[in-house]
């Protein structure tokens, strides 16, 4: 499979979690409206099975006449107007409550270029047969039905307008299209209103359908294992094994008993470790995708080929996208290590100058580090949102998380705000081991402030520094959580390129399995570069620690 | 006459303090400049900004901590210009905020207000030290200033260092101090509400409900399962390590050193595949198994290190006395070493219990979700609920903070020994 086919099939592949299985399963229910006096007659829907797809339902109904807009509104409880289903929110927990619209014009709208991927877009489809069929199983692939294009690089002429909203033209006798955000396994119900040119309701009134997502029974293949006695099973084969060696170790006392006491821990790290490390870099050279799974085909270095080939231009300017999110790592990485050593080293000399209340000091910078980064995380999300209280206080009002340059820089400021408690401990730790009385010699000799930090501090402090420092450098280059959850790799997200804040770790992830996911060929071509760099790295760590002999004594 | 090294050295407590001030005050002249290009309108303010910037200049360029030798009555009206000019542009900056739309901000007045205090501060102070300023010393006072400034500017220090230290603790509780506001504030937006409105529906709804504590149950028994399973996996094998000496063990030592050091994100893929191999994808012990063999090679590197401090003497009087493996296990080494148990499994029932991206990865039933992902699709997806998030990341975080703070010298020091975090 060449690089150019492993780009066909990612961009064919509409799945939001590849790997994941959804059966989603709609059943038309033309209840009874309140204050619906004339249902549409023409509602209907039927079920569908997409393997690939996830977190999606697909709805299908037939147009109404003089319609400019089809809001759609769809929650995890039955409602009968949009105030019912908001006051119903907090009762159902977050069954997401989500509006999505599909827009009828025959003007073209803006072609997707900004800050929104294809695949993250609704997908929808329309036709202009005159007794349309709602066949939803068989819509990507048949004849009579158009998919809204968002690529703006052929024919078509309907686009999605700049907010992502799919367009049908004003000839669509019928419209199906997915939903995004569905949690799996529930019920999901729907209103849909149409709207006309001066934002009339067409029809009064909600028009529900009844959808219910069925994940685990579409799940063939998975082992069912019951947790519970896995864990139980785990423990007890542990426990036996332990006192199995434990027993041989008593008659052969010397010898042997070393090797067997570290076997388990031994196949558990060449089961769990080095394999997947080899199978990696095995998949790495195959066109190993989500939906050929057991059936990958050896491909050489076509993958390696395609971290540059112009296949992954697909925003046509001439780079696929790796040197950027290469440069954006370096940046990444050398900026948060930079200013947690330089933030972490002054904030330490701070704590240990004989501070009152040190230790109360010290337990409050201990905060960033203590609360868990996911939920740091996401606290700065809702904090440097445009509406949120950053902007707030400074008086500003900036899309911190939504230009390109302020993406870089807030994803590098929060990590600057996890991190720099860890350094603060870790270096106030070595400056405690720094004898005092050196101070006091250098006092005795009229050595100044700074001699004293550059001459007799710092290189005092080098063996609780480098290894650290090393050591945040692996762990930055490496940290997905932050971006993902901040940015999610964003803005300036284009099809499958990497967006403004996207580091190579956070990019293998969306190669695997973002939305435009499931190239797990390519995906393992990158880690292994990735792993490349990185060997070089540590190897260059342990020579300047002198780890390798120091450690293993 | 004699040298009056008293006059030399003096320089009056209150003018090093204006340096020192003046300092600050130009840094946040700096920042503040900064703050106004982030707002993008500037109006009157390149005026104001830049009397703050050169009023600053301008004394600390007259302050020198040397006194003069010679009468240097040009310095002397340089500072009280200094002065008056720092102390009008934050005057104009606050009449002009006052004036504005947007009004005066918080954030203005934590700019304005010490740059008013400095200038009027330093007139005062260049005004009542006029003579030093002309060199004219005398002995007494200069020794008197001295000894004044030696018991009192350590104080100042100290007092300058608390007010840093209150600074960079806003800096650090900022967030956490946000989200404990929007928990208590009902609506699920991104504002939050004064102290009488406070409600605790965010938390009746956790608590009431039943998410909360599914992916606690979760949580609870990923990280307790990997704690026994890396517990007792690792034991042995760090006694192995610690106690004999056979071919290979330098070579497995290392082993564990370098897998330390190549995290999650990197191997995920195949990882992947190979749990889907086993068809331990989605269950709670792939995940247990996954997170073990992350935190065994640091738990064998703890334990070990614990094991190299305790004295062989003791095994070996034991095998004396007839002990058999086990017993040596069970009543020697496992209660000598209750301590480094301890942190070690603190540490892997952190890392299980924290960890985002391989459950993220694996995990695709929401009924077998751990916490990090539950929390993080109440804060996501295509309807944030700020306030639901907040409570559960109050929820969430006590535990964790708590046993962070309790035990926070082990785990800086583990923490150096090996990679958990990330």
């Amino acid at each position: 499979m060449t690089a150019r086919a492993v780009c066909a099939a990612r961009r064919s592949m509409g799945a939001r979690w590849a790997p994941l299985v959804l059966m989603v399963v709609l059943l038309a229910l033309p209840s009874a409206q309140a204050q619906a006096p004339e249902p549409l007659p023409s509602f209907e829907a039927s079920g569908d099975f997409d393997e690939t797809a996830n977190n999606l339902i697909r709805i299908g109904f037939f147009t109404v006449a003089n319609t400019s807009l089809y809001e759609i509104h769809y929650a995890g409880s039955n409602f009968t107007s949009l105030a019912e289903r908001d006051a119903n929110l907090l009762a159902n927990g977050f069954a997401g409550v989500a509006d999505a619209w599909v827009r009828v014009t025959d003007e073209p709208g803006v072609p997707a270029t900004d800050n929104f991927r294809a695949a993250e877009l609704m997908r929808c489809w329309w036709t202009e047969a005159e007794t349309p069929e709602l066949d939803l199983l068989n819509v990507e692939t048949s004849s009579n039905w158009t998919e809204t294009n968002y690529t703006g690089d052929d024919a078509t002429y309907v686009f999605p307008d700049f907010e992502g909203t799919p367009h049908a033209p004003t000839r669509a006798t019928a419209i199906i299209c997915d939903l995004p955000g569905v949690a799996r396994g529930m019920e999901v119900w729907f209103g849909i209103t149409p709207v006309d040119a001066d934002g009339a309701k067409v029809t009064e009134g909600l028009f529900v359908l009844s959808a219910i997502t069925l994940a685990e029974s579409a799940r063939p293949g998975d082992i069912d294992m019951t947790p519970i006695i896995g864990w139980l099973a785990a423990i007890s084969l542990s426990v036996v094994l332990t006192l199995f060696i434990l027993r041989a170790t008593t008659k052969r006392r010397g010898d042997k008993a070393g090797p067997l006491m570290i076997m388990p821990a031994m196949l558990m790290l060449a089961l769990l470790t080095f394999y997947p490390v080899g199978y990696g870099i095995y998949i790495s050279f195959t066109d190993q995708t989500a939906s050929n799974y057991g059936d990958a085909e050896w491909v050489g270095l076509d993958n390696y080929d395609a971290l540059q080939s112009d296949d992954y231009d697909y925003d046509g300017d001439g780079d696929p996208g790796f040197w950027r999110a290469f440069q954006f790592t370096l940046l990444w990485t050398f900026g948060c290590v930079f200013f947690h050593v330089v933030l972490g080293l002054a904030f330490a000399m701070l704590l240990e100058s004989g501070l009152i209340g040190k230790t109360a000091w010290r337990t409050v910078l201990l905060v960033p580090w203590a609360v868990p980064a996911y939920i740091s995380t996401l606290m700065w999300k809702g904090m440097l949102n445009q509406y949120g209280v950053v902007n707030e206080l400074l008086g500003t009002s900036i899309n911190f998380l939504g230009t390109n340059g302020w993406a870089k820089t807030s994803v590098i400021f929060v990590n600057i705000w996890l991190g720099f408690s860890f350094m603060t401990m870790t270096i106030s730790g070595g400056l405690q081991s720094v004898p005092r009385n050196i101070y006091e010699a250098a006092d005795v000799d009229g050595v100044g402030g700074w001699s004293k930090f550059r001459h007799l501090t710092l290189p005092m402090l080098m063996p609780t520094i480098v290894p650290v420092t090393m050591l945040g450098f692996i762990w930055t280059f490496n940290l997905f959580a932050v971006i993902y959850l901040l940015t999610g790799g964003g803005p300036d997200l284009y099809y499958g390129e990497p967006g403004g804040t996207d580091i190579l770790v956070t990019f293998v992830f969306d190669i695997a399995f973002g939305p435009n996911g499931g190239l797990y060929g390519l995906a393992a071509a990158w880690s292994v570069v990735i792993l490349v760099m990185l060997v070089v790295m540590s190897s260059f760590y342990l020579w300047l620690t002198k780890g390798g002999e120091t450690l293993v004594d | 006459m004699s040298i009056d090294l008293a006059s030399r050295w003096y320089t009056p407590l209150t003018l090093l303090l204006s340096k020192w001030l003046l300092w600050v005050c130009l840094i946040q002249a700096v920042l503040y400049v900064g703050l106004h290009w982030m707002r993008a309108e500037l109006g009157e303010y390149p005026t104001v900004l830049s009397m703050l910037v050169i009023g600053s200049l301008l004394a600390l360029h007259a302050i020198s901590t040397r006194p003069p030798q010679t009468a240097q009555p040009q310095r002397y009206v340089e500072a009280l210009i200094g002065g008056v000019t720092l102390s009008a542009g934050a005057m104009w900056g606050y009449l002009a905020h006052a004036a504005s739309e947007r009004g005066v901000l918080m954030i203005d007045m934590w700019f304005l207000f010490p740059s008013m205090l400095t200038g009027g501060s330093v007139v005062w102070f260049t005004f009542s030290h006029r003579t030093w300023f002309y060199a004219e010393h005398d002995l007494e006072r200069s020794e008197a200033g001295l000894a004044d400034v030696r018991t009192k500017w350590p104080r100042w220090v100290q007092l300058m260092k608390q007010v840093l230290m209150v600074h960079l603790a806003a800096f650090a509780l900022l967030p956490p101090f946000w989200v404990v506001l929007l928990s208590l504030s009902p609506g699920n937006g991104l504002n939050f509400v004064g102290p009488g409105e406070w409600s605790l529906e965010h938390y009746r709804f956790h608590l009431g409900g039943d998410n909360f504590f599914l992916w606690l149950r979760n949580s609870i028994l990923v990280a307790v399962g990997t704690t026994l399973l890396g517990l007792f996996i690792a034991f042995p094998a760090a006694y192995g390590f610690s106690r004999y000496r056979f071919r290979g063990r330098n070579v497995g030592l290392f082993a564990f050193l370098v897998v330390q050091m190549f995290p999650g994100a990197l191997i995920l893929v195949p990882y992947f595949l190979v749990m889907k191999g086993f068809g331990l994808l989605d269950s709670w012990f792939g995940l247990m198994l996954a997170y073990t063999v992350t935190a065994l090679p640091l738990c064998v590197w703890m334990m070990k290190g614990f094991f190299d401090s305790i004295p062989k003497e003791l095994e070996e009087a034991a095998i004396v006395d007839g002990c058999s493996q086990l017993q040596i296990f069970t009543r020697i080494m496992f209660p000598l070493s209750l301590p480094a148990v301890a942190v070690t499994a603190l540490f892997s029932f952190l890392a299980a219990w924290n960890e985002f991206l391989l459950a993220l990865t694996f995990l695709s039933t929401d009924s077998k979700y751990t916490l990090p992902i539950g929390v993080t699709s109440v804060a996501t997806g295509q309807s944030p609920q700020w306030g639901a998030f907040a409570a559960i990341s109050i929820l969430v975080s006590i535990p964790v903070v708590l046993l962070f703070i309790v035990f926070q010298r082990y785990l800086v020091d583990g923490m150096t020994a090996g990679s958990v975090k990330g």
